[in-house]
């Protein structure tokens, strides 16, 4: 049985979930951004008290890896980072996108025709991050960012029905909304530590651990420097 | 446990035990561990970030990619060259402010997780005031109260040091730090970033009389360098005009007078509150004190004075977890531990948190 701490804090909501073997028991959260760099740390010790645990019972981290804030998800991976290196353990990065869509699923278990699920996160002006999963989760097409001005929504036909989903899913809205009555747009979803649970459990099982000096979170841009 | 109230991870110290901590630095763009026992640094790696040299300075968003990938190796490195196992640490030590945000995030983040993994405090540093605590770290160490001053990329201030955690600036620069100073004319020369050394290393193959640029006139203990900068800024412009490869043909007394220059505006503040307050314990820290031109006039203005010079050993000059860790010590053993809600602030307050 797996024992897992899961870290999200790659948008402005944080959170931190105790889970074993794929079950969530304890769990912390905020709203702001500013708050990752306070609380991310005290939610992990306040778990621990409360489950009354210590590190040698954490079989590995997990750790929402990105795309996202580049700041939250650095003091996500950093946190992650000290409780590995300090107990011995093993760190796990998942995709935020896959997350999302995982956590879709859960709230949503009406949706079971086959069909087409679309998180979407804010980046920057004109731009979303956004991916592409079957409702069983296979991944079609993983996290990329997207252009407003330039992507040509009409393809998105080609994968109906579709769940559009996530923070960002209210800047697509009138680009998709034309294009057929079996694109759903929800942008209630909120990202949760606890949404990564089944797949930090899954991929615990099956061995797919980062390395933990060199694990980086899932920048997808690369730096961009101004001379 | 109380879960509205803030979480200290505090025990106990029993007298005499011994006190091991590390000391995370990430503050701008060196990734930095130390080992410190008893007020002993008993080990102090420093990673440096070579990628800023191609693009002139410190590019933010580098810098915390790099420490990302450095933290670990750093601080395993640390630990394992002091023969120091995790579970013999009493304290978790790390750099708060000031520096760059995303750096120190980085920093703070994986020391806040230590702290509470291995379940012992967390103690918060001022990196400015554990510059000026890098003289105390060796023999020969100065008596308190001393002056300080310490010359980094960033700042530039003159402090009053009446005890480990008493400290107060007398006097700072208005405007660009002396490091800026360096690098920027470094930079108006052609030469590569970070040009101080290079500056330094040129400087010593000229003659420092051979041209003059205006000392600015700045009330107090305080400094001002970005009239300096402007200024040969416009004298290269026009000796260039005149002979295009003026800078080439020049350069060692170019940089011998620009350092001069620097080393006066410098010396001549710190004089001066040596003066006023009487004080004869004279020292320097930061990046900047490791110039030759520096070191050399800080023992001859002792020398004339009457002053006792201290001048930290290089590795604790530049940004470096040793001074961190030192300063932490002290710290803890005035019982200044720090919450576990504590975050890192680019702009440091002075009056912080330890005492
Ligand atoms: N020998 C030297 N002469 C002049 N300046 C130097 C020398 N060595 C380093 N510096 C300057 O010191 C600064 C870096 O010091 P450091 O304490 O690391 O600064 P910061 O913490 O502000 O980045 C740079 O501006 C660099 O050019």
């Amino acid at each position: 049985m797996a024992r897992l701490i899961l870290i999200d804090t790659a948008t402005a909501a944080g959170s931190v979930s105790f889970a074993e073997e794929g079950r969530v028991v304890a769990s912390f959260g905020h709203s702001q951004a500013e708050d990752h760099a306070a609380y991310i740390a005290d939610y992990v010790y306040r778990g621990l008290s409360q489950l009354q645990l210590n590190g040698t019972a954490i079989d590995a981290i997990a750790v929402s890896a990105g795309p996202g804030s580049y700041t939250g998800l650095r003091v996500g991976l950093s946190t992650a980072k000290g409780l590995c290196y300090a107990w011995n353990c093993q760190l796990i990065l998942l995709p935020t996108m896959e997350i999302m869509a995982a956590g879709y699923r859960q709230l949503h278990p009406e949706i079971h025709e086959p069909g087409f699920l679309v998180p979407v996160l804010k980046s920057r002006k004109n731009e979303v991050y956004a991916a592409l999963y079957k409702t069983d989760g296979t991944t079609i097409e993983p996290a990329r960012p997207v252009q407003l001005d330039e992507e040509d929504f009409s393809t998105w036909r080609n994968y109906l029905p579709m769940h559009v989903f996530g923070e960002g899913a209210d800047r697509i809205i009138n680009k998709l909304q034309p294009l057929s009555v079996k694109i759903a747009l929800d942008t209630t979803y909120q990202l949760h530590a606890s949404h990564m649970a089944e797949l930090a459990e899954r991929a615990f099982c099956s061995g797919q651990f980062a390395d933990l000096a060199y694990a980086e979170p899932f920048y997808l841009k690369p730096t961009y420097v101004g001379k | 446990m109380n879960d509205a109230g803030k979480t200290n991870l505090h025990h106990a110290n029993p007298v005499n035990k011994t006190i091991t901590l590390l000391a995370i630095e990430s503050s701008c763009d060196e990734t930095s561990a130390a080992v410190i026992r008893d007020g002993k640094v008993l080990a102090n790696l420093i990673a440096n970030q070579k990628i800023h040299e191609q693009y002139g300075g410190v590019v933010p968003e580098l810098a915390s990619r790099a420490h990302m990938q450095n933290i670990v190796p750093v601080v395993d490195l640390a630990l394992k060259q002091a023969g120091v196992e995790k579970n013999e640490l009493q304290a978790i030590a790390f750099t708060q402010s000031p520096g760059l945000i995303g750096s120190l995030l980085v920093g703070a983040s994986f020391a806040k997780a230590l702290a509470v993994a291995l379940n012992i405090p967390l103690i918060a540093v001022h990196h400015m005031k554990a510059h000026v605590l890098a003289n105390c770290i060796d023999e020969p160490r100065p008596s308190f109260p001393f002056l300080c001053l310490t010359v980094s990329g960033g700042h530039t201030q003159i402090v009053l040091c009446k005890d480990y955690l008493d400290m107060e600036i007398i006097g700072q620069t208005i405007d660009d730090a002396a490091g800026e100073a360096f690098d920027k004319t470094a930079k108006l020369l052609g030469l590569p970033y970070p040009g101080g050394p290079l500056i330094d290393r040129y400087a010593q193959q000229g003659n420092p009389h051979r041209f003059h640029f205006p000392r600015p006139q700045v009330p107090g203990y305080d400094y001002s360098f970005s009239g300096l900068k402007t200024a040969i800024l416009y004298f290269l412009r026009e000796q260039s005009a005149e002979d295009a490869s003026f800078i080439e043909k020049n350069l060692p007394d170019i940089c011998a007078s620009v350092q001069q220059t620097i080393i006066d505006i410098l010396m001549q503040k710190l004089i001066k509150a040596a003066e006023d307050t009487g004080i004869r314990e004279v020292c320097i820290a930061g990046g900047v004190s490791a110039n030759k031109g520096l070191r050399k006039r800080l023992l001859e203005e002792a020398e004339k004075r009457g002053w006792h010079a201290y001048i930290p050993d290089f590795q604790y000059c530049t940004d470096n977890a040793g001074m961190i860790g030192f300063m932490a010590y002290h710290q803890y053993l005035a019982g200044a531990f720090t919450d576990l809600r504590v975050t890192p602030s680019a702009r440091g307050d002075w009056k912080m948190a330890e005492s």
